[in-house]
Order: structure tokens, then C-alpha cells, then sequence
């Protein structure tokens, strides 16, 4: 019943300003992928257009073998959830969940008993046994989602596709929710795709995640991947924290001033960036180690983060250290990176993870 | 539980007393007395009197016209008015401001003014009136003309009941109908429409009301033939130009016991609307 979707070259032009230019994304059967991104980065157009409530500009989307150009909203049979909720006001969390089974024409509508039992069970599936005669506006917002949820539910949709779901909820209720919606789907199995501006929320959740950043995908890869190797500055910068510094690539050598920091392509020349997180990097006092002074210390959390200004570079770095640290500001450090990427115009141009660091 | 019983529930706000007793006093030099004055009137003709001055064929064609009329021009105006509302609130487009603004003419504009206007256009020699003329149909001096003369007055009541009512819906419910697989009709008919009916029976009302008792926009374009196009609030004008004050009283009572009734009935049918939409 779940399908897998394949997404080719699709692209959106709202009047002059393209929107989404050539995405491709293949998403397999009862996969949880998120879809993430700044606002404008085109990613609640991309849900839309797969729901039918966008056309797209140019390119194909198939739900497994079937092309769906041409398919109305209602013939694509996709279970949609908004930020907003939409639930139907004037009806009861009952009616609300089985309307989709009761504007069914005659011929394939089930009865109303069957109609009741399904509602019963989805009330269950959702946990608001009891709640079948209140109306919307008497539910949390929490509550609101999760009638929504079973609403979409009940139609068995081929695709479930969750815009911002849990956007306009409290963080508390956000992370209940999560973690239910993911054990939901593990339990029906629907092809997933859901949009979100929240890293931990598609961290979290997804079997994948998708990043997108001004209409075009970024990096699609599992949340470790997107985590430990973006593939991109953006997604250093969007996802988690990142430090950047500015390096130079020389004789097939990744330099900041006189340290070599790693190996790169002899082909690469001149300026480029570098990226690490601040959990991959470590205070290390062997030869050859990046110097600096520490500038700043800060408490975060279980761990302390250290402001440091390593000799040749413009800007200071951020590491963790633990917090029982006995360095004091204006203390030479030694530190030691890694994990890394280093990029020259956009393009990554140092294979950089672990224990690859220069001699 | 036991609580000391009082008039006034304790409220942080002040000054209850002042803004009670000067509501009580405009209400009262406004409405009450001169309606009570009215029935006190009439009430000098008795119950028998009255009956009998309604029963009058002239008084009882007039009656029926102005509150037939009425009532169906207010259920026109709930489809244009609905129309209206939704042209105004659903879509953007040049001169929508514009429109906006003009469907408070009927509001502003001197009834004299409307009624001359609709007069002109719709009488024989009118652009409209010359054009149904030629398949022999006449509007203006017939009861069509008092009907489009209240269509006309009675439209804003009905597009402002409904518009603000109709912005707060938000269009997401349709696309999640039309996600769960709903045609656009049933859309409209099961998503769009049932949160709407407290607002299209307030615009009815109010509409209705208005009709009942429009006079200036009516006189000139109904022609005020009795048994044809007379309608009561002219014929309480006619008697008491004639002197009789007994008769004007009577005509003037019923329509006030009539309006009464109507706005009960639509009221009663409002809290029904309310409960079933469970927005109470």
C-alpha cells in the first residue's frame, strides 16, 4: 500500500523567483525522511507539490511506477498534515477523522459502522480514546496534531506528508510528540516526508535527512552523515556549531600560516575554508600541533567551551573542554583537529575525518 | 456553595452602576418609550380593533408585500451576499479595495438618493428597465422593483455579517478536505459553509429587518399602487396623512409585533446553529 517516491529535476518559479530548481531525491517505501531547511529554502513547496497542492514548473514525480502529472489532490491519495492542524471546526474529533472515509463516493464509501469501527481504532492508534464527541476548539494543541495525524491516517494514504507538524507546539509537547510520531510510523510503516526548520527534530526523527538551502538539495544522507560530514559550508553553518577558518591550500597541503593541517589534492590551489565542529577538535601538546591562546572560557552544560585564537588565523575557534579544566585565559594551547572539511569555492577539496591529520 | 445571593456578580471593572443606568436611560428615551407609547396607542383600539384594521384588504395586500418581499430579498442575499463575501476575502485582484468599498453604498448613500437612482436605471425608459422591457417584463412600478430596491439595501448587511466571519476560516481546511479526497463541492458544502450559518442567519436578520422597514429607496421605484405595489411602512404614512391615527397605530403595531416575532425565531434559530456548530 506504502509507496516509494521518486522526485526528477523538479523545479518551481513563483512569477520571477524560482523557488525549487531541479531537485532529485529518491525516497524509498516506509522511510521517515525529513525535509530541512531555512525558511524560503523551498522545502514546504517541495511537500505541496508532492501533496498536489502545487504544480510544478518542470520535472516528474512517480509514486512508485505511477507518474503523477495530471493527478488531482484527491486522486493521489496522500495523507497531509499542516502546522495549523486545519481540523474542521464545526465537527467532532469523530467526524473530523472520518470525514475522508465519508465523502468517499457511494460506490467505494465504507458503511457507517465501518466507518465508526476504523475511527474507533485510530482514536486508539493516536491515544484520545474518549475524546470522539469533543469538538477542536476544546483540545490542546497537542491534541489538535494528533487528530490530525489520525485523520490523514484514516484514508490509508499511500504517502504521509507532515508540514512543520509540531511548529507551532511547546518545546515539551514537541519532544513527547517526536518521539510518538516516530514510533507511530515505525508501527503503520507509511512513506514519511516531513518538513521542519528544527535540526534536532530531523536529527531526531528521520531515517534520513534531506537539507535544503535556496531551492536545491544540499546534502541527503542519514543524520550521522549530515552530522559528521556535512557535505557543504551551509550545512556546517546551519546544522549544529561550526567554526570556520580561513586556510590555504599549497603544494597539495591545507596551511594556516606556518602549520600544515592536512593533505590536499596537488591540484588545489590558493584560498579556502575550513570546518570543524567543537567536539572534534581536542587540546593536544604534541610537536606539530596548532598553537593558540585561550581568549575565553564559558560553561555549557556538562562541558566547558574554550574561545581560542590560533596563531596565523583571523578569527578565534570554539572547543569543547571538559569542565574540569585548569587552563586560565591567555594560556598557550597546543590543539589538535579531528574532524574537518575544508572547502575552496563551495566544492569540498580535503578528505578530512578521522586520524587523517598531517604528520 | 452558599454564597451570598446578589444582583451584581463582584466584577474588578467599575463604574457598573453608571454604565448600567445610563444604558437603561438612552434604551429607555429611544426605544422603549416610544414603543411602549405605540402600544399604548393601539391599545386603545383593543386586540378586535387591531385584527380588524389587519384584516382590511388594502392593509392586509400591504402586510403581505412588505414582509414577503422582505423575506425573499434576504434570501437572495444570502447567495449574493455569500458570493460577495467570498470574492472579497478568497482572492486578490486589482480593484478589490475598490469593490470592497462600494458594497457599503446601500449603507451610506441617502435611501431618497438609491431609490432614485434604481428608479432611473430600472424604469421603462432606463437602461436596464428598456432592456426587459423588450421581452415585456416591467420592473420598476411593480413589486420586482420593490424587491430589487431591497435586494439593494439589504446586500452589505448581509457581506459584512459574513465576510469577517469567512477571512478567520483558514483556507488550509479546504486543502486538507481536498487531501482527504473531498470534490470542491463537497468542500464548499461540508468544510466551508456549516461554520458560516450563524453569520448568513445574522446577515439574513439584519437584512430582513432593514427591508421590513426601508422606505426612501422603495417609494419612488415601487409606484405605491395599493393592492399592487403599496408597502406597509408607505401605508402607515398614507393614513396618518389622511388623519387617521387609529389606523397608522394598527398598521404601525402589527409590523412592529411581526418584526418582533421574526427576530425571536431567528434568534432562537441562531443558538440552535451555535450549539450544532459547537462554537458555544
Amino acid at each position: 500500500m506504502t509507496m516509494d517516491i521518486h522526485i526528477r529535476g523538479v523545479t518551481k518559479t513563483f512569477g520571477a523567483s524560482p523557488a525549487l530548481h531541479g531537485v532529485d531525491l529518491d525516497i524509498q517505501s516506509g522511510e521517515l525522511i525529513g525535509l530541512l531547511g531555512p525558511s524560503g529554502s523551498g522545502k514546504t513547496t517541495l511537500l505541496r507539490i508532492l501533496a498536489g497542492l502545487e504544480t510544478p514548473t518542470g520535472g516528474d514525480i512517480r509514486f512508485g511506477e505511477q507518474d503523477m502529472a495530471g493527478q488531482s489532490v484527491q486522486e493521489r491519495r496522500v495523507g497531509f498534515v499542516f502546522q495549523s492542524y486545519a481540523l474542521f471546526r464545526h465537527m467532532s474529533v469523530a467526524q473530523n477523522i472520518g470525514y475522508g472515509l465519508r465523502v468517499r463516493p457511494r460506490a467505494t464509501r465504507p458503511s457507517a459502522s465501518e466507518i465508526s469501527r476504523r475511527v474507533e481504532e485510530l482514536l486508539g492508534l493516536v491515544q484520545l480514546k474518549g475524546f470522539e464527541s469533543r469538538f477542536p476548539g476544546q483540545l490542546s494543541g497537542g491534541q489538535r496534531q494528533r487528530v490530525a495525524l489520525a485523520r490523514a491516517l484514516a484514508v490509508e494514504p499511500r504517502v504521509l506528508l507532515l508540514d512543520e507538524p509540531f511548529g507551532a507546539l511547546d518545546a515539551q509537547v514537541r519532544k513527547d510528540l517526536r518521539r510518538w510520531l516516530r514510533e507511530i510510523h515505525d508501527r503503520t510503516g507509511h512513506t514519511t516526508v516531513f518538513v521542519t526548520h528544527d535540526q534536532d527534530e530531523a536529527l531526531e526523527m528521520s531515517d534520513r535527512v534531506a537539507v535544503l538551502n535556496r531551492g536545491a538539495l544540499e546534502q541527503v544522507a542519514t543524520p550521522d552523515e549530515i552530522y559528521d560530514n556535512p557535505a557543504t559550508p551551509f550545512i556546517y553553518g546551519f546544522i549544529g556549531d561550526a567554526n570556520r577558518i580561513d586556510v590555504s591550500l599549497r603544494n597539495g597541503q591545507v596551511g594556516l600560516g606556518d602549520t600544515v593541517l592536512a593533505r590536499a589534492p596537488a591540484s588545489a590551489e590558493g584560498k579556502a575554508e575550513l570546518f570543524f565542529r567543537p567536539e572534534h577538535a581536542a587540546l593536544d601538546e604534541a610537536p606539530g600541533a596548532t598553537r593558540g591562546t585561550l581568549v575565553a572560557l564559558r560553561r555549557t552544560g556538562a562541558k566547558r567551551r574554550g574561545e581560542i585564537k590560533l596563531d596565523g588565523a583571523a578569527n578565534t575557534i570554539e572547543i569543547d573542554l571538559p569542565a574540569t579544566t585548569t587552563l586560565t585565559l591567555g594560556d598557550r594551547v597546543g590543539v589538535r583537529l579531528d574532524r574537518f572539511s575544508v572547502f575552496s569555492e563551495g566544492r569540498r577539496v580535503s578528505a578530512l575525518a578521522l586520524a587523517t591529520r598531517a604528520a | 456553595m452558599n454564597a451570598p445571593a446578589t444582583f451584581v456578580r463582584p466584577s474588578p471593572l467599575p463604574g457598573f452602576g453608571p454604565a448600567l443606568g445610563a444604558t437603561l436611560l438612552w434604551l429607555g428615551l429611544l426605544v422603549l418609550i416610544p414603543l411602549a407609547a405605540l402600544v399604548w396607542r393601539a391599545s386603545g383600539l383593543g386586540l378586535s380593533g387591531i385584527l380588524a384594521i389587519a384584516s382590511q384588504p388594502r392593509v392586509a395586500a400591504a402586510l403581505r408585500l412588505s414582509f414577503g418581499l422582505s423575506l425573499l430579498a434576504a434570501a437572495l442575499n444570502v447567495i449574493l451576499g455569500g458570493i460577495v463575501a467570498w470574492v472579497l476575502t478568497r482572492y486578490e485582484f486589482p480593484g478589490r479595495r475598490l469593490l470592497d468599498a462600494a458594497v457599503d453604498l446601500p449603507f451610506a448613500l441617502p435611501t431618497a438618493v438609491a431609490g432614485i437612482a434604481l428608479t432611473a436605471v430600472y424604469a421603462r425608459n432606463g437602461w436596464i428597465g428598456g432592456f426587459f422591457d423588450r421581452f415585456g417584463v416591467k420592473i420598476a412600478f411593480t413589486p420586482l422593483g420593490i424587491f430589487i430596491a431591497l435586494v439593494f439595501i439589504g446586500l452589505p448587511f448581509m457581506v459584512r455579517s459574513v465576510e469577517p466571519v469567512l477571512a478567520e476560516i483558514d483556507p488550509e481546511i479546504e486543502e486538507a478536505s481536498a487531501t482527504l479526497g473531498a470534490s470542491r463541492l463537497t468542500t464548499i458544502f461540508r468544510v466551508v459553509l456549516p461554520p458560516l450559518t450563524t453569520a448568513f442567519v445574522t446577515g439574513f436578520a439584519l437584512s430582513l429587518a432593514r427591508a421590513v422597514g426601508e422606505y426612501g429607496s422603495v417609494v419612488f421605484i415601487s409606484g405605491n399602487i395599493p393592492f399592487v405595489s403599496e408597502i406597509a411602512p408607505l401605508l402607515i404614512f398614507v393614513r396618518l396623512a389622511e388623519y387617521d391615527t387609529a389606523g397608522a397605530t394598527a398598521v404601525a403595531t402589527i409590523m412592529l409585533a411581526l418584526s418582533f416575532a421574526m427576530l425571536l425565531l431567528i434568534n432562537l434559530a441562531q443558538s440552535w446553529a451555535r450549539r450544532r456548530t459547537g462554537n458555544g
